[in-house]
C-alpha cells in the first residue's frame, strides 16, 4: 500500500493548468463540431437551394402566367363595364389612379395600359421595359369587347422570375446564415453542457482521487458516451471504497484477536494514518458531484431571446395595421405606433428590479418558467389585437416577462459561477443574447411575409413556450440566492447623479446611443424600410446587418480598447459614427443607404457599448468610495438609465416622425448623437485622462 | 384571426337571433302601431320582412297621416284606447306628434306607457325627441338613417374633385338647417368652397315651389361643380324639379338620401335603404317585445353600411363620369 502514498504526496496540478486543459478541450471539441457543422449544412444547402431554383423556374412560372391572367382580366372587366354603361373611352376619369391600383394591387405587374383598338396607348401607368431583356418577363393583351365588337384592349407586362429567383436566393442565403448561427449556437452550448462540462467533472474527480479523496461520486445527468464514463468512474470509486471497508474489518479483526499490544497500536497508527491521508466514503455514502455550467442556460435562453427577436422587423408595421382612426388620448398615429414599443421596454424596466428583489425568494429555473407565462400570453394577445389599445397592452404584458426572464438567466449565470470566472459566464449569457439579436430579425422577417404578422407572432409565442421546456429539461431546480443586490435609495441616486462624469457619460452617450437602439432601430428602421417598398424578409435582413455588424465589432473594439487603454476616445468616435451613420439617408431615400446607414450604426453602437461599460467600471471603482455605493450598485444604476434611454427612443423619435420624413427624422437624431457627443468631449474628463479626478 | 373573432361574433349573434323566439313565442301575437306620415314606404316592409324571417308573430294596425298634423289627436287617441305592444313611427312629424318632445310629453295628448320605436328621424336629439343616441331618456328607441354628412361629402369626392359646391334648401325646415350647418364644417374642413342657397319664401312665408329655380340659377351664377341636396322634405317633393333645373344648366346633382334620389335627376346618392332602415327598427322591436329589454336601455341604433348610387343616364348627359372603381362598388341606376 505504498503507491496511494505516492499519489498522495505529489502535489495537485495547479488550477490554472487545469483550466487551460479543459478550456483547450472545450475549444478543440467545439470549434471541430462547429467546422463539421457548418460544412455539412453549406453543402447539403447548396444543393437544396439549386434544386428549388430549379423547380421554381419549372413550375412557378407557368402560375405566374395564371394568375397575371386572371388579374388582367378582372382589370378589362371592369373597363369593359365603363364602356358598356356609356362612358367614352377617351373620356374616362381618374384612369391614372386606376391603373396605379390594379399595379398596387399586382406587384408582378411592371406596366399596365388600356390601347385603342388601332393599338394606340390611351392610358398607361408603370414603365415598360424593353421586351425580350428577361426570358421570363410576360406580356400580355386582353381584348375589351362590348356587345361583341373590340372597343379597346388591356396590356400588361409581367416581370417574370428574375426578381422573384434573386429574393429566393437572399432568403436561402439568409436561411443557411441563420441556420448556421443557430447551428452553432446550440452546439456549443451542447458542446459545454453534455462533454466539455461532465469532462471538466470527471478530471475534477480525478484530482481529488489524486490528493486521496475517494468520497465523491460523478453525478449522470445524460445516458450518453461520457455518461457511461461516468458511470464507469463511479465504479472506480466505488470498489476504492469497498476495498478500503473490506481493509478496515479485516484490520479490526486482526486488531482484536491480536495479544500484543504493541501490534495493536501499530494497526490503529497504520488505519488512522490512511484515513487522516485519504478520504474514504462508506460505499454507496458517496457525496454526489453533479456538472453545473453557466452555460445550462444558454439553451433557453437563445430560444426566449429569438421568440423575442423575431417580431423585430414588423413589429411597427403591425402596429400601424392594428392602428384605427380612433387614437389613444389623442395621439398621431406615428406616437400611437411607437407607444408600445415604448411601453414594453419601460415595463422591463420596471420588471427587472421587481425580479431583482425577488432572486433571493425565487430559484432562477421557477423564475425562467414563470417569466415565460407573461411572454407568451402577451404575444398571443398581441397577435389577435384588434385596435392599438389591446396591442398596447398586452405587448406591455410581454414585456414583464422580458425583464423576469433577463433577471432570472443572470441570477443562474451568477450562481453559478465565482468572482473570477463571472465575466465569461456572463460572455456566455451575451453570447446568447446576441445570436438572437443576429437571427431573429432575419427569421421573423421571412415568417411574417410568408405566414402574415398574426402568425409569426404566434410562433413567437410558440417557440417562448419552448424555451421554457428547455429551461425545466437543463437548468436544475436550484435554490434561491441569498446574495441579494444592494438596494440603492434615493440619496444613493441623487448622490450618484451629482458624480459629474458618470452623468456626462450617462446624459451624453449612454442615452443618446440607446435613443439610437430604441427609436431608431427598433421603431424607425422597420417603418422606413417598408415605406420604401419593402418586403418583411428585406426588412429582417437589413436589421440583422446590425447584430452582424455588433457582433464582428464588439470583439476588435474590445481588443483596441485594452491596449490603448483608452475607452473614452473610443467611445467619443463611435458616438461620432453613429451619428455618420444616421445622417446617410440624407443622401437618397433608398434602401442600400438604410443599409449602409444600419451597419454604420451597428459598429458604432458596438464601439459606444463596449467602451462605456469600461468607462463606467472605471468611474465606480473610482467613485464608490467617495459615494459610499458599491461598484455593482453604480454600474446597475448606470444600466436603469440606459435602459430609460431605450424606452423613450421610440416615443421620441415618433414625435419627430410625426412631423418630418423618416430619413430626416433619422438624421435630426444623428444631429442630437453629434452634439451630444460634442458636449463630452467639451465638459466630460480627457479622452486620455485616467488621472483620476473629475475634469 | 380577426375574421376568425368576426365570425365568432356572428355566430353568437346567429345563435341569440335563432334562440330568443323560438323560446319566447308567445300564442297570442303582438300587436304593433304602424303610423306613417306620407303612406307606406319599404321602411314598414323592412319592419314587417324582420318579424317574419324571425318567426315573431305580429298583428299590425296601420294609420296614414297623409302629411296632416291635425289627424294626429284622433291616431293618438286611438292607439291609447287600444293599447298596442308597441308603436312604430315613420319620421319626425309622426314622431314628435305621437310621442310628443323631450319633457313635453302630455298623456292627454300623447302617446304614454306604451314602448316606441321611430325611423327615418334626420335629427332626433334637434328635434327634441330623445336626449342622445347612446341613451334615449325616455321609453323610445329608433333608427338613425343619415350618412354622417362627412362621409357623403367623401363620397361625392371620390366621385369627382370638386372645389365649389352648391346647396339647395328650405330654410325653415331644422332638419335642412342643421344638415347645412354640419355640410358647412365637413367643407370647409375638406377645402371646398359651399355656396347656400335657401329656396325664397312666398307671401304667406311659406318655401316656394315656383321661386326654385332662383336658387338653382344662383348656383349656376357661383360657378358649383355639384348640387347637393340634403334630408329636406320640401325639396324630396319637388325633387323632379330641382335636379331637372340643375341639369338644364349643366350641374349634377348629389343625393343624401333615398327618397330624394329615386324619381330624381340626380347623378349621385349617397344612402341608407329604407328596407334595410325598416329591418333595424323591426329588430329594435324584437329586442323589446321578445328580449323584454326596456326602450329607454337601447341606443338608437345606425346602419354601418350605405349604398352609392350613381344615375347612368343622367351622368351621361351632363358628361360627368363616374371613375372605373367607384362603378364597381355602386349601385347603377339605369332610369
Amino acid at each position: 500500500m505504498s503507491a496511494p502514498a505516492v499519489v498522495a504526496d505529489r502535489a495537485a496540478p495547479p488550477d490554472a493548468t487545469r483550466e487551460q486543459v479543459e478550456r483547450s478541450v472545450y475549444r478543440s471539441v467545439a470549434l471541430r463540431l462547429a467546422a463539421l457543422t457548418a460544412l455539412l449544412l453549406i453543402v447539403s444547402q447548396g444543393v437544396l437551394s439549386f434544386l428549388l431554383a430549379r423547380t421554381f423556374e419549372d413550375n412557378l412560372l407557368p402560375e405566374v402566367r395564371r394568375r397575371a391572367e386572371v388579374a388582367a382580366e378582372l382589370i378589362a372587366g371592369q373597363v369593359r363595364d365603363g364602356l358598356s354603361y356609356g362612358i367614352p373611352l377617351r373620356s374616362m376619369v381618374e384612369m391614372d389612379a386606376f391603373l396605379d391600383g390594379a399595379l398596387q394591387d399586382n406587384p408582378d405587374f411592371r406596366y399596365v395600359a388600356v390601347v385603342d383598338p388601332a393599338g394606340a396607348e390611351i392610358y398607361a401607368r408603370g414603365a415598360l421595359a424593353p421586351s425580350g431583356r428577361d426570358a421570363a418577363d410576360l406580356e400580355l393583351e386582353e381584348p375589351i369587347l362590348v356587345d361583341g365588337r373590340q372597343e379597346a384592349s388591356l396590356q400588361v407586362q409581367v416581370q417574370g422570375g428574375a426578381v422573384r429567383l434573386a429574393e429566393l436566393r437572399l432568403d436561402i442565403g439568409t436561411v443557411l446564415l441563420v441556420t448556421l448561427l443557430i447551428g452553432i449556437e446550440l452546439l456549443l452550448a451542447l458542446v459545454v453542457v453534455r462533454v466539455s462540462g461532465p469532462i471538466r467533472l470527471a478530471d475534477r474527480l480525478l484530482a481529488l482521487s489524486a490528493k486521496g479523496d475517494f468520497g465523491s461520486r460523478f453525478g449522470v445527468r445524460y445516458r450518453d458516451e461520457v455518461g457511461r464514463f461516468g458511470q464507469i468512474l463511479n465504479g472506480a470509486l466505488h470498489r476504492v471504497n469497498a476495498a478500503f471497508a473490506e481493509l478496515v474489518e479485516e484490520a479490526e479483526d486482526a486488531h482484536e484477536v491480536q495479544l500484543d499490544r504493541g501490534v495493536q497500536k501499530r494497526i490503529r497508527d497504520v488505519l488512522a494514518g490512511i484515513r487522516t491521508r485519504f478520504r474514504f466514503a462508506a460505499p454507496g455514502s458517496e457525496t454526489t458531484l453533479v456538472a453545473r455550467s453557466p452555460m445550462d442556460v444558454r439553451i433557453p435562453l437563445f430560444l426566449f431571446m429569438l421568440a423575442q427577436e423575431i417580431s423585430r422587423p414588423f413589429l411597427p408595421l403591425f402596429f400601424g395595421d392594428i392602428y384605427t382612426d380612433t387614437p389613444i388620448a389623442g395621439l398621431s398615429r406615428e406616437l400611437a405606433i411607437g407607444l408600445p414599443i415604448t411601453a414594453f421596454m419601460t415595463m422591463v424596466l420596471i420588471s427587472i428590479p421587481i425580479a431583482g428583489a425577488l432572486t433571493d425568494r425565487v430559484p432562477p429555473r421557477g423564475m425562467f418558467v414563470a417569466g415565460v407565462i407573461p411572454s407568451v400570453v402577451g404575444h398571443v394577445g398581441t397577435a389577435y389585437a384588434q385596435t392599438i389599445g389591446e396591442g398596447l397592452a398586452w405587448w406591455t404584458l410581454s414585456g414583464a416577462g422580458y425583464g423576469i426572464i433577463f433577471i432570472s438567466a443572470q441570477a443562474y449565470v451568477a450562481q453559478h459561477t465565482e468572482r473570477s470566472t463571472r465575466a465569461t459566464g456572463m460572455s456566455g449569457f451575451l453570447g446568447a443574447v446576441f445570436a438572437a439579436f443576429v437571427c431573429g430579425p432575419a427569421i421573423g422577417g421571412m415568417l411574417a411575409d410568408r405566414l402574415g404578422y398574426l402568425e409569426t407572432l404566434l410562433v413567437a409565442a410558440v417557440l417562448a413556450a419552448i424555451s421554457a421546456a428547455a429551461a425545466l429539461f437543463t437548468i436544475d431546480p436550484g435554490r434561491a440566492d441569498s446574495a441579494r443586490a444592494v438596494k440603492v435609495g434615493l440619496r444613493g441616486w441623487l448622490r450618484l447623479l451629482a458624480d459629474r462624469e458618470l452623468l456626462m457619460v450617462t446624459a451624453f452617450s449612454a442615452l443618446p446611443s440607446k435613443l439610437v437602439l430604441g427609436g431608431l432601430f427598433f421603431y424607425l428602421v422597420p417603418l422606413y424600410l417598408a415605406d420604401l417598398g419593402n418586403i418583411e424578409s428585406n426588412i429582417g435582413r437589413v436589421m440583422m446587418v446590425y447584430g452582424v455588424a455588433c457582433v464582428v465589432a464588439t470583439p476588435l473594439v474590445a481588443r483596441s480598447s485594452d491596449r490603448r487603454q483608452q475607452p473614452r476616445l473610443l467611445m467619443i468616435v463611435g458616438g461620432f459614427v453613429i451619428a455618420a451613420g444616421c445622417a446617410l439617408p440624407v443622401l437618397a431615400d433608398a434602401t442600400g443607404v438604410v443599409l449602409a446607414a444600419v451597419a454604420v450604426m451597428g459598429a458604432g453602437h458596438a464601439m459606444v457599448t463596449v467602451t462605456q461599460l469600461a468607462v463606467v467600471q472605471e468611474i465606480a471603482q473610482d467613485a464608490s468610495q467617495r459615494l459610499g455605493l458599491g461598484a455593482g450598485a453604480i454600474v446597475g444604476m448606470y444600466r436603469t438609465l440606459e435602459r430609460v434611454g431605450t424606452a423613450a427612443g421610440a416615443m421620441l423619435v415618433a414625435a419627430v416622425a410625426a412631423a418630418v420624413s423618416y430619413g430626416q427624422a433619422m438624421f435630426a437624431v444623428g444631429a442630437l448623437v453629434l452634439v451630444c457627443t460634442l458636449l463630452y468631449v467639451v465638459f466630460g474628463r480627457a479622452p486620455g485622462g485616467a488621472d483620476g479626478s473629475s475634469a | 384571426m380577426r375574421a376568425l373573432t368576426a365570425a365568432l361574433l356572428i355566430g353568437l349573434a346567429g345563435a341569440a337571433a335563432a334562440q330568443t323566439p323560438a323560446a319566447q313565442t308567445p300564442a297570442e301575437p303582438f300587436h304593433v302601431f304602424l303610423v306613417v306620415w306620407r303612406g307606406e314606404t319599404d321602411v314598414e316592409d323592412g319592419f314587417r320582412a324582420y318579424m317574419q324571417e324571425n318567426g315573431i308573430p305580429v298583428r299590425y294596425t296601420l294609420r296614414n297621416l297623409e302629411q296632416d298634423r291635425s289627424r294626429i289627436p284622433e291616431v293618438v287617441a286611438e292607439i291609447q284606447a287600444a293599447q298596442p305592444d308597441l308603436v312604430h313611427t315613420f319620421g319626425t312629424s309622426a314622431t314628435v306628434g305621437v310621442f310628443g318632445r323631450l319633457g313635453e310629453s302630455d298623456p292627454a295628448t300623447h302617446v304614454q306607457g306604451i314602448p316606441g320605436v321611430f325611423s327615418i328621424v334626420a335629427y332626433p336629439i334637434e328635434a327634441r325627441i330623445v336626449e342622445s343616441f347612446e341613451s334615449t331618456g325616455r321609453p323610445i328607441t329608433g333608427t338613425a338613417f343619415l350618412p354622417p354628412v362627412e362621409r357623403q361629402l367623401d363620397a361625392l369626392l371620390e366621385y369627382r374633385s370638386v372645389e365649389r359646391l352648391g346647396v339647395v334648401y328650405n330654410s325653415l325646415e331644422t332638419n335642412s338647417v342643421i344638415n347645412v350647418e354640419q355640410l358647412r364644417a365637413a367643407a370647409q374642413e375638406r377645402g371646398i368652397e359651399l355656396l347656400e342657397a335657401p329656396v325664397p319664401l312666398d307671401d304667406q312665408g311659406r318655401a316656394d315651389a315656383t321661386r326654385i329655380v332662383e336658387a338653382v340659377d344662383r348656383l349656376a351664377a357661383g360657378g358649383v361643380e355639384f348640387m347637393y341636396v340634403g334630408p329636406d322634405s320640401f325639396l324630396t317633393r319637388n325633387r323632379a324639379a330641382v335636379t331637372g333645373l340643375a341639369v338644364e344648366r349643366g350641374i349634377p346633382t348629389f343625393a343624401g338620401t333615398d327618397a330624394t334620389f329615386n324619381g330624381s335627376q340626380a347623378v349621385l346618392g349617397f344612402v341608407s335603404r329604407y328596407f334595410l332602415v325598416g329591418k333595424l327598427a323591426g329588430a329594435q322591436a324584437a329586442r323589446i317585445l321578445v328580449d323584454g329589454e326596456r326602450p329607454e336601455d337601447l341606443p338608437v341604433a345606425s346602419l354601418a353600411r350605405f349604398l352609392l348610387l350613381i344615375r347612368m343616364p343622367a351622368a351621361l348627359d351632363l358628361e360627368v363620369y363616374p371613375p372605373l372603381s367607384l362603378l364597381r362598388i355602386a349601385q347603377v341606376v339605369e332610369e
